[in-house]
C-alpha cells in the first residue's frame, strides 16, 4: 500500500501509547482466536495489514512494531520445520511449541489489562465519592495521555474498512483537490457539532479521495486528543459514533 | 453546662473522632488521642488509657457496620490506611453539583495498564514495566509522576542503577483502595515471571514477592523531591473498604 503525501506542516504527530502486544492481543479477541493456540500464520497476516495501515497515516511507529512483525515471521517459519530439524535456540527451551515465549507474554499482558479492568471501575466509582478534606487527583486535560475510551486499534479498523469501500468503487483521484488535516478538522468539527453525535462512518459519506479520507481519520484523532470531540462505542467492535465535547 | 458525664462506648469515640477531624485518621492516632485524653481528662476518658490497636480495628469494624445498616448515604472507609466518612458513590451527582466539582477526569487505558503493572509489582524499573507492555512507557510513567499516582521508590542494584517506581498515597486514594495488599490477584500477579531475560535481574533482587515497599532490595532514596513521603502500604490490618451495594 502506498503511502498518501500528507503535507508536512500538517503532518499529526501522534503518539501512539499501545504496543505490539496491545495490537496482536486486541487481534486475538477481535478474531476470538485461543490464545494458547493461535494460528500464527492468520495472525501474522493480520498484523503485517495492520502494520501497513498504520504506515499509511503516517502513524509514529514505535520500533517494537517492527520487531514484534519479525519476531511472528520468525515463529512462522519455525513452526513449517519438522520437530526434529528445528534449531536449537536455547538449552533450556524446555517448550517444542515456537509460540511458547509470545504466548508467555501475552498470557501475562491480559492479566495486567484485566487488572486494570478493575482500576477503571474502582476509578469510576470513587470519581462520585466525596469525603472531608480529601484532596482529589487533579488530572489536567492536557496531559494527553492517550485516546479515551475507544482504543486506536478500533479507530484503525473502522479506517480500514472505509479505506475498502471507497477501493471497490474505483474513483479515481479528483485533480486539482487538495485536502489538508487542518481544512479537515474544520469540516470534522463542524459535521459532528451540527448533529451532535455522528457515525464515524457517515463522516466519509460521499468522499472518492484516498488523501480526504486519510486526511479527514487524522483529523479525528487530532480532534479526539485535543478534547474537542469524543468518540464511543456502544459495545466492543461496535460502531464508533463520534459525540461533540460540551463547551 | 457540663458534659453528660456517662461514659460513650469507644467505637462512639471514634466515630466522633473521625466525623469532626479535618483529615482522615489512622489507628495509631486514634490510640494516641485515646490515651493523652484518659490521661489529661481523666474521669471516665480513664476508662481507655490502655486501649490496644486491635480493640480500636474491632471497634471501628462494628461502627462501619453500623453505619452500613443505617443506609444513610455515606460510609465508614479506610482508604490509604486511614478513616474517614466517605459519601455513596450513587449521590455523587448531587454532590457534584453542590460542591462545583470539576468534571471528573479519567485515566486513558494504555496509562491504567501502566498503573496497574507499576502497582503490582513495585517496586519497578522502567524496563521491567516495558518488558510487561512489550513498548516504551516513558511519557506515560513521567505523566503519571506529575500527577503524583506514581513515584520513585529507589534504585534497583543493577548495572546502570535503574529507578524503581511504586504507587503514592494518591494512588490509593483515586482508585478507593485501602492498600495496596488489596489489589485482586496480587499474589499471582506480583509475582514476576520468569523468562531468559529478568532471570539474572531477579536472582539480585529479593525473592520477597508481596511487599510492596522496597525494603532491603534497593536503596531508598529522599522522596522529598517527590513530594509524598507517605509509604506505601500501612501494617494496619485490612478493614473492608467502602462496599458498594
Amino acid at each position: 500500500m502506498e503511502s498518501i503525501t500528507v503535507p508536512e506542516e500538517h503532518k499529526v504527530s501522534l503518539e501512539i501509547f499501545e504496543g505490539p502486544l496491545d495490537l496482536l492481543l486486541y487481534l486475538i479477541k477481535r478474531n476470538e482466536l485461543d490464545i494458547y493456540d493461535i494460528p500464527i500464520e492468520t495472525i501474522t497476516d493480520q498484523y503485517m495489514e495492520y502494520l501497513g495501515l498504520m504506515r499509511l497515516l503516517d502513524l509514529d511507529i514505535a520500533g517494537e512494531f517492527i520487531v514484534m512483525a519479525a519476531t511472528l515471521m520468525l515463529i512462522k517459519s519455525r513452526m513449517l520445520l519438522p520437530v526434529d530439524k528445528r534449531p536449537e535456540l536455547d538449552e533450556e527451551d524446555e517448550e517444542d511449541d515456537p509460540r511458547w515465549e509470545l504466548v508467555r507474554q501475552l498470557v501475562e499482558y491480559r492479566k495486567f489489562k484485566e487488572a486494570a479492568s478493575f482500576l477503571q471501575e474502582k476509578e469510576l466509582k470513587q470519581e462520585n465519592v466525596f469525603a472531608l478534606g480529601s484532596d482529589g487527583v487533579e488530572l489536567e486535560d492536557d496531559h494527553d495521555i492517550g485516546i479515551e475510551e475507544v482504543g486506536i486499534f478500533d479507530l484503525i479498523t473502522a479506517f480500514n474498512s472505509v479505506l475498502k469501500r471507497v477501493e471497490e468503487r474505483h474513483f479515481g483521484e479528483i485533480l486539482g483537490d487538495t485536502f489538508t488535516v487542518a481544512d479537515q478538522i474544520e469540516v470534522t468539527l463542524s459535521a459532528v457539532r451540527e448533529r451532535d453525535e455522528l457515525l464515524f462512518t457517515s463522516l466519509f459519506e460521499g468522499m472518492a479521495s484516498r488523501q480526504e479520507i486519510v486526511c479527514t481519520f487524522l483529523a479525528v484523532l487530532e480532534l479526539i486528543r485535543l478534547s474537542q470531540i469524543s468518540v464511543i462505542q456502544k459495545g466492543r467492535f461496535h460502531e464508533i459514533i463520534l459525540k461533540s465535547v460540551a463547551a | 453546662m457540663s458534659p453528660d458525664e456517662s461514659i460513650p462506648e469507644l467505637k462512639q469515640i471514634l466515630g466522633s473522632l473521625i466525623f469532626g477531624s479535618r483529615h482522615p485518621l489512622g489507628v495509631q492516632e486514634m490510640r494516641k488521642n485515646l490515651v493523652e485524653v484518659a490521661k489529661s481528662y481523666g474521669k471516665h476518658a480513664a476508662a481507655f488509657s490502655a486501649v490496644k490497636p486491635a480493640d480500636i480495628r474491632a471497634a471501628l469494624a462494628e461502627l462501619q457496620s453500623d453505619v452500613e445498616k443505617s443506609a444513610v448515604g455515606f460510609h465508614l472507609s479506610e482508604i490509604a490506611g486511614s478513616y474517614t466518612f466517605q459519601s455513596d458513590d450513587r449521590s455523587g451527582p448531587w454532590l457534584r453539583h453542590l460542591l462545583e466539582a470539576d468534571k471528573p477526569h479519567r485515566l486513558s487505558r494504555p496509562a491504567l495498564e501502566t498503573l496497574a503493572i507499576i502497582a503490582y509489582r513495585q517496586p519497578i524499573t522502567r524496563g521491567e514495566i516495558e518488558d510487561v507492555r512489550g513498548v516504551s512507557v516513558d511519557h506515560i510513567v513521567r505523566v503519571l509522576m506529575e500527577v503524583q499516582l506514581v513515584r520513585i521508590v529507589g534504585r534497583s542494584k543493577l548495572p546502570g542503577r535503574p529507578m524503581l517506581y511504586g504507587t503514592t498515597k494518591k494512588f490509593l486514594e483515586h482508585f478507593g483502595l485501602a492498600d495496596v495488599k488489596h489489589l485482586p490477584g496480587i499474589e499471582e500477579l506480583a509475582r514476576r515471571e520468569m523468562n531468559q531475560a529478568s532471570k539474572a535481574s531477579t536472582e539480585e533482587k529479593s525473592q520477597d514477592d508481596d511487599a510492596p515497599t522496597a525494603d532491603g532490595e534497593a536503596e531508598e532514596i529522599a522522596t522529598e523531591a517527590a513530594g509524598d513521603a507517605e509509604t506505601v502500604g500501612t501494617d494496619d490490618g485490612p478493614a473492608d473498604t467502602q462496599e458498594s451495594d
